[in-house]
């Protein structure tokens, strides 16, 4: 199991270059893709999934090519991309049936069991008899997710699975991949920091199509050490004189008052407390270093 | 059940889950099913009438269906999903094919289903008989349109397809005149030239351009292959179907043309004809020799002028004793037409079909109707015995007493 990208570039007919020499690889866990929309996350999973060509590069699942050996890919991955296009007048047991057939799952009781594991996994037994066009957004997404998993991949990719989805909705789906990451590697693209902190054994953060980071977010974090800062701000609303250099990462109202976030090397003020860095305070950073600054 | 089969089971339980297509289904049930009722023992040409409506109609409603449902996956978010699933192209494409067919077949058969029960009490088994071959006959248009929309749709990665497709055949009706019948995908003699178009499309976006995106073409001789006999299909259907235009070859050269020489005078003999019956045999006028006869020139999907043909039927059963014989041709473009009338219709006397019949509108342009000088259909035209014209009536429709005072009349001035 794992997926080893080399020198990925993607340049697309109207010569937007989505991917700019790509490298990276992951073995088990949860691979999180971060990066603000257009940055080539989507490209980058389109092409593991075999749904798009690379324009020059490499890349392979299980060490396969996706360029040569497609159907063999498809057999071993699961997809979820951004927009789930499931048949909103099945049920929700027929449609993981159905979903179950194309994985060329023959043996009716296998495919059962596969359906029943997947349902009650995602909890969705007590719905399988709902039309998918009746679900909620969190239900249909559980829906999709429930049929991704039906093949049992070595590597399933999914797209911004928790956008739009209600906290409650958030939370069990980021459960499950922390669950689910213990069988396969899960290559997880969305730009909720919040998701990736929860479940991300590795990180890889993408902007124009460059990869700005690839590592542990654990490393990521550490080199921030001793960088982020907390300032109180003053009763009046204005804001107080920092240093040079000061990336302000948030604002965040707190009893004693409203505190600013940021990232400097030395302390923005002499009133600027040390604070434990974030991976929302790392992606901020990372995001606005110049170009070549990777830090993996 | 296989697998396959399993997956278009559920494309089609979804499929008519479908408000939309449930209220089609139901509506054309009920309202052809009325309009069969209306039309009593007429099954024959009521199942003519029907095949053009269902073909057309349900034709041009699945062309457009299967244009959406064709680019379904082809979304680059939403059908990705369904793209990443380790399905053979080919076989992906043709579930999908197979699956919209069906839903279609089936909404297709609840007009004909309702069509056979609401002439049962009038005409009994042949309505059923009649209906199965409406069904028969417009499935072919369906699965000949459905099938050049959807593989466009699918190669075009747009509706697109299926609206050329439409519009490509509103054109050949538009212009019935103009364009060789050979291009329309209703007619029955056109079959073979659109299985061969239909296989020829299906091979290359099945067997072709869909393994070929998706990464799976690896031994293209047997596509190749596919395509290129599809297309020799195509050819020989050309041939076939240009061949059977109006050089009918029955040991006398160019049968169409000499029928069409003739001119049919008050008093002089009645043009003579040589028409196919649909069943094997030719319709004729020479075997009648000493007979009266009644010539009943119509259009095939002319209902008026149908209810003549149950009167001429019993005229031919109470005179056939004295020498008296109703002659039926019918002018039809579409030779499927013609052959169900004649095989489906009940009637006792010969129908022979004008396969020269370029168009039923007025004027009607046909070989007989030139021979017969008819600006205007349906045409009755009766001969005494030595086929010599007596009467050219233009009437719509005929009474049985009428024709029974005609014949009469005739009877009396030629008694043997």
């Amino acid at each position: 199991m794992g997926i080893e990208v080399q020198d990925l570039c993607k340049v697309y007919d109207n010569r937007v270059r989505a991917l700019d020499h790509v490298h990276l690889e992951a073995e088990a866990g949860v691979l999180g893709l971060l990066g603000p929309n257009g940055s080539g996350k989507t490209t980058l999973m389109s092409i593991t999934a075999t749904l798009l060509e690379p324009t020059t590069g490499t890349v392979r699942v299980d060490g396969l090519d996706v360029r040569k050996q497609k159907p063999e890919i498809r057999r071993r991955i699961g997809y979820l991309p951004q927009d789930v296009g499931l048949y909103p007048n099945l049920t929700v047991y027929e449609t993981l049936d159905y979903m179950a057939l194309l994985y060329n799952l023959d043996d009716p009781k296998d495919r059962k069991q596969r359906i029943e594991r997947s349902l009650e996994r995602l909890n969705l037994t007590r719905l399988v008899d709902r039309q998918v066009q009746t679900l909620s957004g969190g239900l249909r997404q559980r829906v999709a997710l429930a049929q991704a998993v039906l093949s049992q991949p070595s590597l399933l990719i999914v797209d911004e699975p928790t956008a739009g989805l209600d906290p409650e909705e958030r939370i069990r789906v980021r459960s499950f991949f922390a669950d689910l990451a213990r069988e396969c590697l899960i290559v997880l693209s969305t730009h909720i920091v919040a998701d990736i902190e929860a479940v991300a054994s590795s990180l890889a953060v993408l902007r124009f199509g460059k990869l700005r980071y690839f590592g542990t977010p654990e490393k990521l974090l550490q080199s921030l050490q001793g960088r982020v800062w907390m300032v109180a701000m003053p009763p009046g609303g204005e804001r107080p004189q920092l240093g040079e250099g000061f990336l302000e990462t948030g604002l965040y109202r707190e009893p004693a008052g409203i505190q600013l976030r940021g990232v400097s090397d030395s302390a923005p003020c002499v009133d600027a407390q040390v604070a434990v860095p974030n991976l929302e305070d790392a992606y901020v950073w990372l995001m606005t270093r110049e170009e070549g600054a990777v830090v993996a | 059940m296989s697998r396959d089969l399993l997956l278009i089971r559920h494309g089609v339980v979804a499929g008519l889950r479908n408000p939309g297509l449930r209220l089609l289904g139901l509506v054309s049930f009920l309202g052809v099913g009325a309009a069969a009722w209306g039309h009593g023992a007429l099954a024959g040409t009521f199942s003519i009438q029907l095949t053009n409506w269902l073909g057309r109609g349900f034709g041009v409603a699945a062309a457009l269906w299967f244009a959406y449902s064709a680019i379904r996956d082809q979304d680059e978010r939403t059908g990705a999903m369904l793209r990443s699933k380790p399905v053979d192209g080919a076989r992906w494409v043709t579930l999908n094919w197979a699956t919209g067919m069906c839903v279609w077949l089936f909404l297709m058969l609840l007009p004909c289903l309702g069509a056979a029960i609401g002439q049962f009490p009038a005409a009994g088994f042949t309505s059923v008989a009649s209906h199965a071959v409406a069904f028969g006959r417009a499935a072919m248009t369906l699965l000949t349109v459905g099938t050049l929309s959807f593989m466009l749709s699918r190669m075009m990665r747009s509706p697109l397809g299926g609206v050329l497709t439409v519009f490509a055949w509103f054109c050949t009706m538009a212009g019935a005149r103009f364009v060789p019948t050979t291009f329309q995908p209703d007619f029955s003699q056109n079959r073979l030239v659109f299985l061969g178009l239909g296989l020829f499309v299906f091979a290359l976006c099945a067997l072709g351009v869909e393994r070929w995106r998706r990464g799976e073409m690896r031994q293209p001789a047997a596509p190749i292959a596919a395509v290129l006999g599809s297309l020799l299909l195509t050819g020989v259907g050309l041939a076939n179907a240009n061949g059977r235009q109006p050089n009918m070859t029955t040991g006398v050269s160019n049968i169409w043309d000499r029928i069409t020489l003739q001119h049919a005078r008050q008093g002089e003999r009645a043009p003579g004809f040589w028409l196919p019956d649909g069943r094997g045999g030719l319709v004729r006028t020479a075997p009648h020799a000493g007979k009266i006869l009644l010539i009943f020139i119509f259009a095939a999907d002319d209902m008026e002028a149908a209810q003549t043909l149950p009167v001429l039927d019993q005229i031919a059963r109470e005179y056939a004793d004295r020498g008296v014989q109703p002659i039926g041709v019918c002018l039809a473009q579409d030779h499927g037409d013609g052959w169900t009338l004649a095989r489906m219709g009940g009637y006792h006397f010969p129908i022979g079909m004008d396969l020269a019949t370029a168009k039923t509108s007025i004027p009607p342009e046909s070989a007989i109707a030139t021979a017969y000088d008819i600006q205007v259909l349906p045409r009755l035209v009766i001969t005494d015995r030595l086929h010599l014209i007596r009467e050219q009536l233009s009437e719509a429709t005929y009474s049985i007493e009428y024709l029974r005072q005609q014949v009469g009349r005739r009877l009396t001035e030629e008694p043997r």
